[in-house]
């Protein structure tokens, strides 16, 4: 009978082995995941901390993209225009492109250079594309995701260094 | 561990009714153009109405002094009482799916079909483990006690970290980081429509899971149980 009892008590092997597998899975996924964001691997993203310096060797605007991951319309912001060729070639060739990545949603803050980035440019909302002389005058902004073909517009006249209407 | 199962889809599938009876409403914002979220809203509280009381009430009964007086583990026994809930889920996600899909505006179905199908997968693993969740606290706090801690345990983590938020932000933090490990929300949308499965919140949700169901294990193979009351 204490054998019955025994054998029936028995903890499952294969919920051991499962939880076993999920733990290795969270290490796995810490170590491995790709970033956070929703960044297109078609544009060369630059560090904020790096993209001044590189605007004014280069000689080209910034473009401070504003986003987060729950975001829908940066979404299809990415999608529909940074992961295009012909748009992705002109944000490489004519900006020092920056992701800023909201995590207040996530993690229930930001790192202080997000902080200042969104406070300096007085961001109330994603996504947000704000685009800054080498000399650090703001030459363009666009709030919301109005279609590819307006975002493209935009990003072309503030290439030119023209401030869509 | 099969039997138990059928036994728990045939005393539960009445409360699939209110579940039904919920997403009626996600049908209509559906049959209006709005996204598929509004039809899935309901499957977690579909998935916590189903474990009401799915370990206490057997013990109350002393069902589970029956149940166990043949050489069933006690394991398969709540193997048994989780599936048939999940399989409950399955049945109300799919039939939310089939009413979803008839009564969506022809011109957006191509659009939202994919997205319908994920959230529909979301919805399901979502409520997973919330049934596994409720299955731990039924297997020490007798009557309804699992649902209320379960619904405390929700309230809880958002009311602290609505009161914090403003105080501390570091506290406000850290408190959404334990609720994060604890009931993680992963972006099932995302993660099932673009296959980015190796994300650490799908890791911290099925860790979530296995341990719950774990420590249900644990819990329930300790217990010594009297005679039933009713």
């Amino acid at each position: 009978m204490a054998a019955t009892e025994g054998s029936q008590r028995r903890f499952p092997a294969a919920l051991l082995g499962l939880l076993a597998l999920a733990a290795v899975f969270r290490v796995a996924a810490a170590l491995w995941a790709p970033p956070a964001g929703r960044r297109s691997a078609m544009i060369r993203w630059v560090t904020a901390g790096r993209a001044r310096d590189l605007a004014g060797r280069l000689g080209r605007p910034v473009l401070y993209d504003f986003g987060a991951d729950w975001c829908v319309p940066c979404r299809r912001l990415d999608e529909e225009v940074f992961s295009e060729t012909s748009a992705a070639a002109l944000i490489n060739e004519s900006f020092v492109p920056v992701s800023v990545v909201d995590r207040m949603e996530e993690e229930g803050r930001n790192s202080p250079v997000v902080e200042d980035l969104q406070h300096r440019f007085a961001v109330d909302g994603f996504p947000t594309l704000v685009v800054v002389r080498p000399d650090g005058a703001v030459a363009g902004r666009l709030s919301g995701f109005p279609g590819r073909d307006r975002v493209l517009e935009f990003l072309r006249a503030s290439s030119r260094g023209l401030t869509p209407p | 561990m099969t039997e138990i199962l059928r036994r728990t889809v045939r005393e539960r599938w009445k409360i699939l009714l209110v579940g039904f009876a919920l997403s009626l409403f996600g049908v209509f914002a559906a049959a209006i153009g709005a996204g598929s979220d509004a039809l899935f809203a309901p499957t977690t509280l579909v998935a916590v109405l189903l474990s009401i009381g799915i370990v206490s009430r057997d013990i109350r009964t002393g069902a589970v002094q029956m149940i166990l007086a043949r050489p069933v583990r006690r394991s398969a026994y709540l193997a048994g009482r989780y599936l048939g809930v999940v399989a409950l889920v399955a049945l109300y996600v799919a039939t939310a799916l089939l009413a979803g899909a008839a009564v969506m505006p022809l011109a957006s179905r191509g659009a939202l079909g994919s997205s319908l199908v994920s959230s529909a997968a979301g919805a399901f693993l979502q409520a997973g483990l919330a049934a596994a969740l409720v299955l731990f606290f039924s297997t020490f706090l007798p009557g309804v006690g699992d649902v209320i801690l379960y619904v405390l345990l929700q309230l809880g983590f958002d009311l602290t970290y609505g009161l914090f938020r403003v105080r501390s932000a570091e506290a406000a933090a850290a408190i959404l980081s334990v609720k994060s490990q604890i009931l993680p929300q992963p972006e099932w949308d995302r993660v099932v429509s673009d296959g980015r499965w190796l994300d650490p919140r799908v890791a911290a949700w099925a860790l979530a899971l296995t341990a719950a169901l774990a420590a249900a294990n644990w819990t329930f193979s300790r217990r010594q149980f009297g005679y039933g009351r009713d």
